[in-house]
């Protein structure tokens, strides 16, 4: 793994392909390490598709009086505490079931794209146990992983100006949920009616890193 | 109540300093526009650091004091004005109660910082017109020294600093380090970015600064997988002009990174006004942690 250095406040951790082809949940399973086994200082850990970024407070490290600078101090305290390769811990409740109408507009040139009929499209998406590799893009967001490996496609090349909230939506590996409307380049899918983002809350993401979903057909 | 919001002008928002807590959720750290600005519009009322101020972007904010308050005022952006006089901006006032202030803006920034005696309701907020906004504590023995002007305004003795752009070569730069991703580019277009001007364009606000210039084309086909940005990001999308994240952006990009502005920096760059003309000067990261370092405790 190698750390680099994002901005005075944080440093990013990254795996190579090879690594994570062999662990793709090696972010989130290092991300959730981190929660449990903070570094000197950290104030928020942010997993990504293949990376981890760790942030700190610098005043507080400089204040405690160490020879190196505050990246430094906890680069070093990563390299030597950050086990290479960290197990998930899947928590310990029932999966959260999520509905979802399979009727997006982008349904049908997803099962065209991808050679299958729509009937096989929503059997394959609702076949997995997903977990949320990350939450980004919006508030609460959640990249659902993995998809199966038929279901895989590219963003589309030109995004919508305005994506529903509740649209449910591939890309890539990964399914995601707009709780807020957006622009979007995900292919849209279905919708749900499941509340992903409440500001008032603490945590305000209903679905939390680590968190494990089953879509079903309404 | 201390405020009665008559305009909010071109946005009003109620900042805290930078919140961390929901990083992991999408949630920015969000925090005031120029940082320093807003330190100091604190220190100018005898607040605590970390007390909410008014944040204005634009122009037109305008509102009635409803009780008699020190109010102080920083931030490039601002051009305020309490009743029919003029006042100075890096200064506190003792405001009386019914009197109408407002910001008309200036051509000198973007963010103007408003700061009251006791702080407003630390509540991370958009404000709304005609909305009331209260004060966090009621503050009725603020020993500021002062002095009373001709005009019959009260104002404190004490006044802060502004911050200052930072010219070499009579090019107004902008310190930034090289980004995790600066690799994707070739050398010369490397040097290229931190060589020609960059111009910010009216598509800038909280979120990001996209800039005009000389765009940073990378090969296609790379694929950039999400990861983790902070404000002073640099990424470069497709059409290769750079945009610059500030404190709303997302928490989360897909861009390449090519380089990351230097926090001390980051309240420069905020008030560099559209068509203003930059130069991105290349430091090192550990020159970046030292300036930061350098500033008061905040």
């Amino acid at each position: 793994m190698k750390i680099l250095m994002l901005s005075e406040r944080s440093l990013t951790i990254v795996w190579n392909d090879k690594t994570l082809s062999g662990d793709p949940e090696r972010p989130l399973a290092a991300a959730q390490w981190l929660q449990a086994h903070p570094c000197p200082g950290q104030v928020a850990v942010v997993p990504a598709m293949a990376s981890v970024t760790v942030w700190f407070d610098p005043f507080i490290l400089h204040i405690s009086g160490g020879a190196l600078p505050p990246s430094e101090m906890v680069k070093l305290w990563l390299h030597e505490n950050l086990p290479t390769q960290p197990t998930f811990i899947p928590p310990d409740v029932n999966p959260v079931e999520i509905g979802v109408r399979y009727n997006g507009p982008d349904l049908q040139s997803v099962a065209d794209a991808l050679g299958l009929n729509v009937s096989e499209v929503i059997r394959l998406h609702t076949a997995p146990l997903y977990t949320v590799q990350m939450i980004g893009f919006l508030p609460g967001f959640p990249y659902l992983g993995f998809l199966p490996d038929a279901l895989v496609l590219p963003r589309k090349k030109t995004p919508v100006l305005r994506v529903p909230p509740g649209s449910v939506a591939i890309a890539g590996k990964y399914s995601g949920i707009y709780p807020q409307s957006s622009p979007g380049g995900w292919h849209l899918i279905g919708y749900t009616s499941y509340s992903l983002f409440s500001p008032e809350k603490e945590p305000p993401a209903a679905l939390q890193p680590g968190a494990r979903v089953q879509f079903f057909a309404l | 109540m201390i405020l009665r919001v008559i305009t909010t002008g071109t946005l009003a928002t109620i900042q805290t300093p930078p919140d961390y807590r929901w990083l992991h959720n999408g949630v920015p750290a969000g925090g005031p526009a120029d940082a320093d600005a807003f330190k100091k519009a604190n220190q100018l009322v005898s607040n605590p650091p970390g007390a909410a101020v008014l944040e204005t972007a634009g122009s037109g904010f305008s509102a009635i004091v409803e009780r008699d308050c020190w109010l102080g005022f920083t931030g490039a952006g601002g051009h305020w004005w309490v009743g029919r006089s003029e006042v100075e901006n890096n200064r506190s006032y003792l405001v009386p109660k019914g009197m109408m202030i407002k910001n008309t803006g200036s051509s000198q920034g973007n963010y103007a910082c408003l700061s009251v005696a006791g702080g407003f309701v630390p509540e991370r907020k958009l404000v709304q017109q005609g909305e009331r906004l209260a004060p966090a504590r009621i503050v009725t023995d603020l020993q500021i020294p002062f002095k009373t002007l001709g005009n019959g305004l009260v104002t404190g003795r004490q006044f802060v600093l502004p911050l200052t752009q930072i010219h070499e070569d009579n090019k107004l730069i902008i310190r930034t380090f090289s980004g995790p991703e600066a690799h994707w580019w070739t050398p010369w277009q490397f040097d290229q970015f931190f060589s020609m001007p960059y111009i910010i364009s009216r598509q800038s606000n909280r979120m990001g600064i996209r800039l005009t210039g000389n765009p940073l084309p990378y090969g296609e086909g790379r694929e950039m997988l999400t990861t983790g940005v902070a404000p002073g990001t640099v990424q470069v999308p497709p059409d290769g002009l750079p945009i610059v994240l500030m404190a709303d952006a997302q928490t989360t990009g897909g861009y390449p990174r090519i380089a990351q502005v230097t926090e001390a920096d980051l309240s420069r760059l905020a008030q560099l006004v559209p068509g203003t003309v930059f130069h991105f000067k290349k430091i090192s990261g550990e020159q970046a942690e030292a300036a930061l370092l350098e500033q008061p405790f905040r």
